[in-house]
């Protein structure tokens, strides 16, 4: 991975099917992070909104895209143009643990945040100890 | 004890079978070396003595200069502007929550940390009326030219 990861988006390398619209699709850079209960996953789509982004949850794949509109030229001459502006694309293999029904979403400052909680029987359990 | 300066010496064998083992040896370090100096910026986030810069999108309209920047995650409170001298200085910091640094990482492809970018505009600008917007992780600032800037067509005299 490039290490000036930051700011900067790949082109994806997933396959694009049912694609309809053209022009650039983006990988989005995410954080995925376990926690005892949950899977946290947190992704960085700058410029996509609320209802542009959409989050599916199907055998055992986790897709996320996000549709981002096309810079707007109208009247404008480009100086610089440093990043791509696209959709944002990416999917994941999600182990069978996770409640699929429970899934939420939330999108703010450009992030998107998605809460994977897992099933009771893949939380880790404490079993007590009973005096005989 | 031995006289003969060392480098007179033909190298025995087992010197020449380390011979280009070396010389990779010393490629990959001038690979490696030109390559942090030449991208300071990454290093894996490892590197925090430099600051992050965003990539930028610089448009010139008939009124104004529009500076675009993605800036996922970063709050507007933790954005700094700047203009003068006709140079527009971007500061900010994105912070890690707190919480999260305990937390068990699959995936940490986002980086956090400060970020910094100057750029030079190609016209005069209005300072006191630059404006500033932040949406959904894009951030847009629009610097108004100054009137009178848009460029004189200068006649040639004729001798």
């Amino acid at each position: 991975m490039n290490p000036c990861a930051e700011m900067q988006k790949s082109e994806t390398h997933q396959p694009t099917v049912e694609r309809v619209r053209s022009g650039q699709v983006y990988r989005p850079l995410v954080d995925i992070i376990e926690r005892k209960d949950e899977l946290l996953v947190i992704a960085d789509v700058p410029g996509a909104t609320p209802d542009s982004i959409e989050v599916n949850f199907e055998r055992g794949e986790l897709t996320l895209c996000a549709v981002v509109l096309p810079r707007e030229r109208e009247g404008q001459r480009a100086l610089l143009a440093e990043y791509g502006v696209g959709d944002f694309c990416r999917t994941f293999s999600v182990s069978e643990e996770i409640d699929a029904a429970k899934i939420t979403a939330s999108y703010v400052n450009g992030v998107l945040t998605l809460r994977l909680p897992k099933k009771d029987s893949a939380k880790p359990r404490k079993i007590a100890v009973k005096p005989a | 004890m031995n006289l003969i300066p060392w480098r007179n010496k033909e190298p025995d064998r087992a010197t020449q079978a380390l011979m280009p083992s070396f010389e990779s040896f010393r490629s990959e370090m001038d690979r490696l070396f030109s390559r942090f100096f030449s991208e300071p910026l990454g290093f894996g986030g490892a590197w925090r003595g430099f600051d992050l810069a965003p990539r930028i999108d610089l448009a010139d309209t008939e009124s104004a200069i529009e500076v675009k920047v993605e800036v996922p995650g970063v709050e507007p409170k933790d954005i700094d502007i700047e203009v003068a001298d006709n140079v527009l200085f971007i500061r900010g910091q994105k912070v890690r929550d707190r919480e999260e640094k305990k937390r068990n990482y699959y995936y940490a492809e986002r980086e956090h940390g400060s970020f910094s970018r100057s750029i030079p505009l190609p016209t005069s600008v209005n300072a006191d009326k630059v404006d500033a917007m932040f949406k959904d992780g894009v951030l847009t600032v629009t610097l108004p030219k100054k009137p009178g800037s848009a460029g004189r067509k200068v006649p040639v005299r004729n001798a």
